[in-house]
């Protein structure tokens, strides 16, 4: 009875086979689906990502930008260091106030007398 | 059963279509693999410049916010500095005041007697009337001044008067604190690399032309060389090297050059200046600002559009040169030199010659000027006025007519800086964008001329895979230079739509339904071709900037045409 069957069983275990594949196949085409709409969306995120770049600024060349915000940096550079020597000459400037006030509050006293 | 040829040949049969179904599946499925191996690689890649963009955006921001906080800071020194320099001035009014006050009432006043520094004694003095040259007096022995070096110090020093007194010494100290710039300033006017204030970015409206009109000084003929290594020039950028020169035009100083030096040429615009040294060796910060020439005569090429500026500080015990008077009566043959950095050598060279011809705004000379001299000036020889700026070489023309005649060589020729009346003041910053957007329209031009050849069909399931014999090409992208621009990104873009919209059919779509996809992508960068077309023809730029934009134009509308040709005939 069960050599009678052996073509039976062949084609039964190919079929399961084939199904296996195909269920395999069926995965990855859905991977790959996935993976294209993650593309398109990622593009999209880029889309915007490059508005906000070239916000004023016409271009989206990164190395443009990375150029045009090292100016930037260099620009605050100055001023952190224009802040220093701006603070340095008005602790200067209270301490001459200081002196123009005390000469001046003595001039007036020598002649109150 | 096991030797019946029928079971055989039925196991045969069976083993083979179970073969052949099974090679058919594997197929497919290293081809699914691999297709999902290469997008998941394309994936991270894109998510890789998105993070670096993201990555970028928040530095930027933060820088920014820093920017923001920082001039913030600024303003509240400069407003502590302005009243500190006012209590300073208002202390001195009060000090003044003080003093004339006590002068003023020292009249009638009773000093008695008092012996003066030489030893002579005053006696029973009033005082009459007190002043910067002394005291008046009236004494026993009769009336007379008695001048400030005499006066005991008591006398001085309640009068504030002498040597030592205190209001002269007072105005000294609170304008020397007043005119000294705080230790390690901010280059308020010309700061070596302050970008566009963000507003001005942001607003990114067209350049208003800031015009301003310069009449030229009388120059102070100096004697002997004419070489001032200290106002002479070099600037490098990343795409060459120039020359130019100091100026000092109504009490301003300037650095002088072509605009060809700064902003390029179409064939290499300019994206940054990269160093401005004087030939003594000192370093001119990149400017904040530059002012292009807004005089041109649209009718002559190479002529005063060609002149830019920049206003440079000089350093003490620094002198600069001056441009001639604009009615300055320029004669042939009058003896001049220019100065330059020849061939890119730099190091300034010394060339004589004479003026050959004379122009409205002008002047070909003998001097033997070479690429790299643009922008240095041409001075009338041992004086410091500079009658030129070398700008341009033409090669000569040999025919029947020049043969023989000095035409057949290299003339060169200098602008007159002093015939510039109107300058249009830029950013440096906003210049170079300018320059940029030039340059992108162009590799948008180039890109156009590409997608004229270009189909981009998908090579996946579902549609017709592309044949290279058959004109089909795939576009998934457009990149140049690593950098996606304007219409690289309308282009990709139009791709990715027409891959979204047939990539997951199945099966072979009709050539109905595939032709308004494409027919889509066309309408698309066609669309966005046309209003780059458009801006740029109502773009507002300088001379200099402006005399390149008809051709540019030209060469896009071209192959914009062809390009909706193609659009328009491909599918039908």
């Amino acid at each position: 009875m069960f050599h009678m069957n052996y073509p039976c069983i062949f084609t039964a275990l190919a079929g399961i086979l084939l199904a296996s594949s195909c269920d395999k196949n069926e995965a990855m085409s859905k991977e790959q689906a996935g993976l294209e709409a993650a593309y398109l969306q990622g593009n999209e995120e880029l889309q915007h990502l490059d508005a906000e770049l070239a916000q004023g600024t016409n271009t989206i060349d990164l190395n443009l930008l990375e150029q045009q915000h090292m100016e930037w940096v260099k620009y605050n550079a100055s001023i952190e260091q224009a802040l220093a020597g701006l603070s340095k000459k008005c602790t200067q400037g209270d301490d001459l106030l200081k002196k123009v006030q005390a000469k001046l509050d003595a001039y007036k006293a020598l002649n109150a007398q | 059963m096991l030797t019946s040829p029928k079971f055989w040949l039925l196991v045969l049969i069976g083993g083979g279509i179970g073969g052949y179904f099974y090679h058919d599946h594997t197929t497919k499925l290293k081809a699914s693999e691999l297709a999902v191996q290469e997008a998941t690689t394309r994936l991270a890649s894109q998510r890789s410049l998105i993070a670096q963009k993201k990555a970028f955006l928040q530095q930027r921001r933060d820088t920014m916010e820093k920017n923001q906080v920082l001039l913030k800071a600024k303003d509240i020194l400069d407003k502590r500095l302005e009243k500190i320099n006012a209590d300073l001035a208002q202390n001195t009014d009060f000090f003044k005041t003080a003093v004339e006050n006590a002068r003023s009432a020292a009249a009638g006043k009773e000093l008695g007697d008092f012996t003066l520094t030489n030893g002579k004694l005053v006696r029973s003095a009033k005082i009459r009337k007190v002043d910067e040259s002394g005291i008046s007096l009236i004494y026993a022995d009769g009336v007379g001044t008695v001048v400030v070096d005499l006066l005991p110090e008591n006398l001085k020093e309640k009068y504030d008067l002498g040597a030592n007194a205190l209001i002269p010494k007072l105005i000294t100290a609170v304008t020397a604190f007043k005119t000294s710039p705080p230790e390690a300033a901010l280059r308020s006017k010309s700061p070596s690399s302050e970008p566009a204030q963000p507003e001005t970015v942001k607003a990114q409206a067209p350049a208003t032309p800031s015009v301003t009109t310069t009449t030229t000084t009388p120059a102070p003929a100096a004697a002997g060389s004419s070489f001032d290594a200290g106002c002479l020039i070099i600037i490098k950028t990343d795409h060459g090297s120039g020359s130019g020169f100091i100026a000092q035009v109504d009490g301003k100083t300037y650095a002088y050059t072509n605009a060809h030096v700064i902003c390029g040429t179409p064939k290499s615009f300019t994206s940054k200046i990269e160093s401005i040294k004087t030939a003594s060796g000192r370093n001119i910060p990149i400017p904040y600002e530059i002012e292009l020439s807004n005089t041109y005569d649209s009718n002559s090429s190479n002529g005063l559009e060609d002149v830019a500026r920049f206003p440079v500080t000089l350093k003490e015990g620094e002198t600069a040169y001056a441009l001639v008077d604009t009615n300055f009566s320029v004669a042939v043959n009058q003896r001049v030199t220019a100065y330059g950095n020849s061939l890119g050598g730099d190091a300034v060279t010394s060339l004589e010659g004479a003026v050959l011809g004379l122009g409205s705004d002008r002047i070909e000379v003998s001097c033997q000027i070479v690429p790299g001299n643009s922008g240095g000036p041409v001075v009338l020889t041992d004086t410091k006025q500079v009658l030129g700026i070398s700008t341009y070489l033409d090669s000569g023309k040999s025919d029947i007519w020049t043969r023989g005649t000095v035409f057949e060589n290299v003339r060169r020729f200098a602008v007159r800086p002093d015939k510039v009346t109107q300058w249009r003041k830029m950013q440096y910053t906003s210049l170079m964008s300018s320059l940029a957007e030039l340059k992108a329209f162009h590799r948008d031009t180039l890109t156009l001329a590409a997608a004229c050849y270009l189909d981009p069909k998908p090579n996946r399931g579902g549609f017709d895979i592309p044949s290279r014999p058959r004109g089909d090409y795939i576009i998934r992208q457009v990149i140049v230079d690593g950098s996606r621009f304007t219409l690289g990104a309308a282009i990709s873009n139009g791709i990715a739509k027409v891959n979204q919209r047939l990539g997951f059919s199945k099966g072979t779509m009709s050539i109905t339904q595939v032709v308004p996809v494409f027919a889509e992508f066309f309408a698309t960068v066609a669309q966005t071709s046309s209003s780059q077309i458009s801006m740029l023809s109502n773009a507002d730029r300088a001379p200099y900037l402006k005399q390149f934009i008809p051709e540019l134009l030209e060469i896009r509308k071209t192959i914009h045409a062809n390009f909706l040709n193609e659009g328009a005939t491909r599918y039908r």
